[in-house]
C-alpha cells in the first residue's frame, strides 16, 4: 500500500506544481521552463525554517509561498518586457541559476547533500507520520487550489489573463495594466510552486538540489501544455499521463531500461504531435486566433 | 597571458558565432527561436564522432560529414514538427521546438549513452604552435582557422548567391517576395539545411576542444542564441560580430576575474541585452507577425 500512496502523493505534488504554471503559461502565455526554481525556493525555505527556527508545517507553508511568489514577481518585472519566446532563455537562466546556488551556497543549503532530518508534519500536537493522513491533509490543500484556479478562470482577473495571451496590445489599448497582470499571475503561480515545495520537503524529509533540476521544470511545463493550456482539468490530465508513465514503467520491473531518458523521448514526441494536431492541449480551450 | 586569452576568446568567439548563424538565420525568416538547435549541434559532434570512430574515415570528410546530415536532420525537423505549424499561432512552433529538443537529447542517450567521449586524437595534443611568445596547441589554431573559414564563406554565399539573396528578401519582407516569385517554403528548407550544417560543425568543433556528452547541446545553444541576441537576432552580421564579443569578453573575465562565474556572465549579457536593447548592438526592431 505504501507505494501507491507515495505515488499518489507525488503526483499531487505535480497537480500543484502543473496548476501554478498554467496561470503563467495556459492563462498568460508566458512561456516560462524555469518552475522548478519557484518549487526549490518553497521546498529550501519551509526545510529551513522548521529545521532552523522550529516552525511548524502551516506557518513554514506560508512563508515559503510568501518567498517563492515573491522570487516569481521579482521574475515576472523583466518578463513584461521580454518577448514571448525570449522569456524562455530567461526563465531557463533562472533555473540554472537557482540549481547553481542550490549546490554551491554550502553553509545554508547543505550544497550537493541537501537538507536532512526535516520534521514530519505536525497538526496541532498530532505528529502525522503516516503516508495515508499526509496524503489527506494534502488533497485538502490541492482541493483549495484547484477551487482557487477554478475560481480565476471565471473572474474578470481570469478573463484579462487570457486578453493577455491573446492579444496583448488590445488590452494595453483598452486601459488594462498589462504588467501588473502579469506579475500577479507569476505570483499565484510561484507560490502554488513553494506550496508544493513545501510539502515535498516535509514528505520526504531530505531534499537535495537533485529533486530541482531542468527536467522537473521541463516535465511541468508538457505536462501543461499538453493537458491544456487554460484548463484545470487539463493541469490534472497532463499531470496523471506523465506522473503515472514512469511509475508504470517501474512496475513492469525492468530495471536495465533507462526510464528517465525514455520518458523524456516519449515527452518529447508527444509534445510534438499535441502541437500539430491540438496546439492548446489535450482538454485546451479554443480562442478567437484558433 | 594577454594573448592567450585574446586567443582562447577568438575561438570560443569563433564557435559562439556560428552557433549564433543558426539561431539567427532561421529566426530571420521565421521570427520564431528554433530551441531544438543546440541539440542539433550536439548531435552532429556525435555525426563527426561516428565518422572517425565506426567509418574511420579522415577528419575533413567527416566534418563535411556531420554537415551533411545535420543539414538534413534540420530538412526534416523543420518539414514534420514546424511546418504544420506557422498559421496556428506564434508560441506553437517554439513550443514544438522544445519537444523536438528533448526527443534529440533522450534519443541521443538512449543509442549513445550518457557518458563523455572524446574526439580528438591524443597525439595531436603535443604539437604547439609559437605565438607571440604563448604556445597554443595546434588543434586549436585548426579550430580557429575553420570557424573563420566558414564564417567567411558563408557570409559571401548569403550576400551573393541565388539561395542567399533569397534568404535576404523573404527575412525582409515574406509577402514581397512570394510576390517576386521566391518558393518561401523551399527557401526555409534552404535556411533550415545551412542552419543545422554549419550547427553540427559548430558542435564537432567543440567537441574537438572540449569532450563532448549528450547534454552539451545545452551550454553550446545558451551561448550561441545569447551571441545571436548580443548582435541583434535575425542580423547576420551581427550574429559574427555577437559571438567574437561574447567569446573574447568571457575568455577576458575568466583569465582577470573569475572562471567560476564565467557562464554567470553570460546570463548577466543576456538579461541586461534583452532588457535594455532587446534588438542588440547591430539589429533594429523588427515587425512581430
Amino acid at each position: 500500500m505504501g507505494f501507491y500512496f507515495d505515488i499518489l502523493i507525488m503526483f499531487e505534488i505535480y497537480i500543484l506544481l502543473t496548476l501554478g504554471l498554467d496561470l503563467i503559461v495556459g492563462f498568460t502565455g508566458m512561456l516560462s521552463i524555469g518552475h522548478a526554481a519557484f518549487y526549490a525556493v518553497g521546498a529550501y525555505a519551509a526545510a529551513l525554517l522548521s529545521l532552523h527556527f522550529g516552525f511548524s508545517f502551516f506557518p513554514a507553508t506560508l512563508v515559503a509561498m510568501a518567498a517563492a511568489g515573491l522570487l516569481g514577481a521579482m521574475t515576472a518585472l523583466p518578463a513584461s518586457r521580454i518577448r514571448g519566446d525570449f522569456l524562455i532563455i530567461v526563465t531557463l537562466g533562472l533555473g540554472e541559476i537557482a540549481k547553481a546556488v542550490l549546490k554551491n551556497w554550502t553553509g545554508v543549503t547543505g550544497g550537493v547533500m541537501g537538507l536532512r532530518n526535516i520534521p514530519v508534519m505536525q497538526i496541532g500536537s498530532n505528529a502525522l507520520i503516516s503516508d495515508v493522513s499526509f496524503f489527506c491533509v494534502e488533497t485538502v490543500m490541492v482541493l483549495l487550489a484547484f477551487f482557487m484556479m477554478w475560481r480565476i478562470k471565471r473572474s474578470a482577473f481570469g478573463e484579462a489573463l487570457k486578453g493577455i495571451r491573446d492579444d496583448e496590445l488590445s488590452m494595453k489599448i483598452l486601459g488594462y495594466n498589462t504588467s501588473g497582470f502579469k506579475i500577479a499571475a507569476f505570483f499565484i503561480g510561484s507560490a502554488l510552486a513553494g506550496l508544493a515545495g513545501s510539502l515535498f520537503s516535509f514528505y520526504r524529509g531530505y531534499i537535495s538540489p537533485d529533486s530541482f533540476g531542468l527536467e522537473t521544470s521541463v516535465l511541468v511545463f508538457c505536462m501543461c501544455v499538453i493537458g491544456g493550456m487554460g484548463s484545470v482539468w487539463g493541469s490534472i490530465v497532463g499531470a496523471v499521463i506523465f506522473w503515472s508513465f514512469p511509475e508504470l514503467m517501474r512496475l513492469t520491473g525492468n530495471a536495465s531500461f533507462d526510464a528517465g531518458a525514455w520518458r523524456q523521448l516519449i515527452l518529447g514526441i508527444i509534445l510534438v504531435l499535441v502541437m500539430v494536431f491540438r496546439p492548446r492541449g489535450i482538454l485546451g480551450e479554443r480562442t478567437v486566433n484558433d | 597571458m594577454f594573448v592567450e586569452f585574446i586567443t582562447n576568446g577568438l575561438i570560443a568567439g569563433g564557435i559562439y558565432a556560428l552557433a549564433a548563424l543558426g539561431y539567427t538565420l532561421i529566426y530571420g525568416v521565421l521570427r520564431f527561436v528554433n530551441f531544438a538547435h543546440g541539440d542539433v549541434m550536439m548531435v552532429g559532434a556525435f555525426i563527426t564522432y561516428l565518422g572517425l570512430s565506426v567509418l574511420q574515415i579522415p577528419l575533413p570528410a567527416a566534418l563535411l560529414l556531420s554537415f551533411v546530415v545535420s543539414g538534413i536532420l534540420g530538412i526534416v525537423i523543420e518539414r514534420c514538427a514546424y511546418r504544420p505549424l506557422y498559421r496556428i499561432s506564434r508560441l506553437a512552433p517554439v513550443i514544438s521546438s522544445l519537444g523536438v529538443a528533448l526527443v534529440l537529447r533522450s534519443g541521443s542517450q538512449l543509442i549513445f549513452g550518457a557518458d563523455e567521449k572524446a574526439l580528438r586524437n591524443v597525439d595531436v595534443i603535443p604539437a604547439t604552435v609559437h605565438f607571440f611568445g604563448s604556445d597554443i596547441p595546434a588543434y586549436r589554431i585548426w579550430i580557429l582557422v575553420t570557424a573563420f573559414l566558414l564564417m567567411l564563406v558563408l557570409h559571401q554565399w548569403i550576400s551573393r548567391s541565388r539561395m542567399g539573396r533569397a534568404i535576404s528578401s523573404v527575412a525582409q519582407s515574406p509577402d514581397l517576395a512570394q510576390s517576386v516569385g521566391i518558393n518561401m517554403f523551399a527557401t526555409i528548407a534552404g535556411v533550415f539545411f545551412v542552419a543545422s550544417g554549419i550547427g553540427g560543425i559548430c558542435g564537432s568543433l567543440v567537441a574537438f576542444d572540449r569532450n563532448m556528452d549528450v547534454n552539451m547541446g545545452l551550454m553550446l545553444g545558451f551561448k550561441g542564441f545569447t551571441a545571436s541576441i548580443i548582435g541583434g537576432i535575425g542580423n547576420i552580421k551581427g550574429a559574427f560580430l555577437g559571438g567574437l564579443i561574447l567569446g573574447l569578453c568571457e575568455n577576458l573575465f575568466a583569465g582577470y576575474i573569475s572562471t567560476i562565474y564565467r557562464d554567470a556572465l553570460t546570463f548577466a549579457f543576456l538579461f541586461i541585452f534583452l532588457l535594455i536593447m532587446p534588438y542588440g548592438l547591430f539589429g533594429k526592431a523588427v515587425r512581430e507577425a
